[in-house]
């Protein structure tokens, strides 16, 4: 018989393993792959982020990459020009993102669904316009690029790798230490009360009020606390890319891979979006790295395979397959292969299911 | 002594008349049945209360409370909780987590709270149900469900629109021991709304009846029951 209990000892145990091993990463992994994993956590920060809204909250946004840009340059701001270390940045940079947050989920209050989605967008769009506009950094562009020096951890860290470069390592475990803080806090939130008023508010808003919930406030606040996680991640990717931009398809193209990471991930479960992060970053590396030098062997395919169009178009008809294949994420489609084996294991005959019906 | 008052409420949308000039009381203890054909305005009046829709003039005041001065949040905090006529559970949560949601308004969720939710779901015999999830159950169950969430929310008036709905037989006569029981043990006044008759008059202590948004009987179980206007109403005589 598998009982609740052992469900969630299996899953302690589990998180213990996978910690374990992120943490020793570095010491199997060169450089590459080591900033390719700080940005399989960074995105999967922030997806986390957004699962806060979309996922417990209901409300849709594909702006989110405009929260990611405002963490990134807070940042590479303070470091490029006011020569801060990184982790202070964070003190500025998270209430910062916090702040603009509860800003756009006030008028967010006013649209629903689709339109929300579209006034995310939005802001998805807006946002490098503002940081044309207001930041003047390499050669008068909104581009802000840190060197070494600017970049370098803090003298009490220590070079527990020696393979790889300092500065990688440092990047690396400050993106897991952000992941691992954050999907912590994440599984205090939603099994909160607050976290049942998110989910309340998305399954039935006027039942949700009749119980005396104030579902602007939630609404808000999840807006409020998802900008933040976002915004974290933006801090952290300036360790791992050693810049902060804003271009148009960029940030857009950002939000959208949150998004990404949380469908294919799992909507509404806490690791999913980890996954889904996991996913979408090893996708797109073999798709655009892995694939093309493959790509001589496969004869009459080449020509096709080959088009820097494919890259994206690939992308496409495997998420395509993927939301198919796992409809709700890979969470949910572990969840569902295991309710079915602890079903199996408890309907042995001497173990009959108790009766569920009055 | 007088708990909830609706005065002169009117109450529009576009330009049918849901609820036109209706007023009564309900006493505290009292279960007082809102009986009318469908599209009387029943469900309008509830959503009133809750604060979900916007009356166009008149007052509601509970235990001396303005509730149309109030944003739809509060209303719970007074003391009022209600189950919705199409269910309205939050199905992604537990039945536990549901219940426990009932009692939002009673502020932070210690061990005291969840021994009550566990009290709660045990006198609606729901206890073997506390861990699954609120999807799924049968609809009799899930209307029940729907009363422990709203007693959770520690109410002194309790509305219910058609929990009886969909219900069997032998079920219907259950919920109607129930409804007296609770109202008792919970200190309840009650709200209620429905279309089972044998329920409304074995349980009613006063009974209003709506046709067309305005009311047009109101009293004992027996007097509605003898009032000409309430049987052409139901019956569907010409209207003269
Ligand atoms: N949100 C709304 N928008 C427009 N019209 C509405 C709305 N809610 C109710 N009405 C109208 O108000 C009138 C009263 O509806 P209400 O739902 O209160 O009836 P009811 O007495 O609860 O009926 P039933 O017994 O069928 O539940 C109906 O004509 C209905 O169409
Ligand atoms: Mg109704």
């Amino acid at each position: 018989m598998v009982s609740r209990r052992q469900t969630q000892v299996i899953g302690l145990v589990m998180s213990i393993i996978v910690l374990v091993l992120l943490i020793w990463l570095p010491h199997h992994n060169g450089s590459t792959n080591t900033l390719r994993w700080a940005q399989v956590l960074y995105i999967g920060v922030a997806a986390m982020g957004l699962n806060l809204l979309t996922g417990y909250n209901g409300q849709v946004s594909i702006g989110h990459g405009a929260f990611f840009g405002v963490g990134a340059y807070t940042s590479a701001l303070l470091m490029h020009n006011h020569g801060w270390s990184f982790l202070p940045t964070l003190l500025v940079a998270a209430p910062l993102c916090f702040l603009v947050g509860v800003l756009v989920g006030f008028p967010a209050l006013r649209v629903k669904g689709l339109y929300l989605a579209l006034v995310t967008l939005g802001l998805a769009v807006l946002f490098p316009d503002l940081t044309k506009k207001y930041v003047h950094a390499t050669g008068g562009t909104n581009l802000v690029s840190l060197n070494r020096g600017e970049l370098s951890p803090p003298a009490w860290v220590p070079t527990s790798v020696s393979a790889i470069g300092r500065d990688d390592q440092w990047a690396y475990y400050v993106c897991l230490g952000a992941a691992v803080v954050l999907v912590i806090a994440a599984l205090l939130i939603v099994r909160s009360r607050f976290g049942r008023a998110l989910i309340a508010v998305r399954d039935h808003e006027s039942a949700a009020a009749s119980v005396g919930i104030n579902a602007a406030r939630v609404k808000v606040m999840a807006f409020a606390l998802s900008a933040l996680y976002a915004g974290i991640a933006g801090s952290c990717s300036v360790l791992v890319t050693h810049l902060a931009n804003a271009e148009k398809v960029q940030t857009f193209q950002l939000s959208i891979e949150f998004l990404v990471a949380l469908v294919i991930g799992g909507t509404a479960t806490v690791v999913g979006p980890l996954l889904g992060a996991w996913l979408v970053v090893t996708l797109q590396h073999w798709i655009s790295d892995t694939l093309p030098q493959h790509v001589g062997s496969l004869g009459p395919l080449k020509r096709v395979l080959g088009d820097p169009a494919a890259s994206p178009a690939l992308f496409g008809i495997m998420l395509i397959l993927f939301v198919f294949v796992l409809p709700d994420g890979v969470v949910g489609g572990f969840r569902r292969a295991w309710a079915r084996f602890v079903r199996n294991r408890n309907q042995t005959p001497h173990h009959a299911p108790a009766p569920l019906a009055t | 002594m007088v708990l909830l008052s609706v005065e002169d409420l009117l109450v529009t949308f576009g330009g049918v008349v849901a609820i036109a000039d209706l007023s009564f009381t309900l006493d505290e203890g009292q279960i007082c049945a809102l009986i009318g054909p469908n599209g009387a305005g029943k469900t309008t009046l509830f959503n009133c209360v809750s604060r979900l829709y916007e009356p166009k003039s008149g007052r509601i005041t509970f235990d001396g409370h303005e509730l149309l001065r109030m944003p739809a949040y509060r209303i719970a905090r007074l003391g009022i909780a209600r189950t919705f006529q199409n269910l309205a559970l939050f199905p992604a949560l537990s039945v536990t987590d549901n219940v426990l949601v009932g009692g939002y308004a009673q502020g932070k969720v210690n061990a005291k709270r969840r021994a009550e939710a566990r009290d709660i779901l045990e006198r609606l015999s729901l206890d073997h149900l506390a861990d699954r999830p609120a999807v799924g159950l049968p609809y009799g169950t899930l209307k029940r469900i729907e009363i422990a969430r709203a007693l959770a929310g520690r109410p002194r008036l309790l509305m219910l629109d058609e929990p009886a709905a969909g219900l069997t037989h032998s079920e219907v006569d259950e919920l109607s021991e129930l409804v007296r029981a609770l109202r008792d043990e919970f200190h309840l006044s009650v709200l209620l709304v429905e279309h089972h008759m044998a329920m409304v008059m074995s349980i009613s202590d006063k009974v209003v009846v709506l046709d067309f948004g305005g009311k047009i009987a109101e009293g004992t179980p027996e007097e509605t029951r003898a009032n000409p206007r309430v049987v052409e109403a139901y019956l569907g005589a010409p209207a003269s």
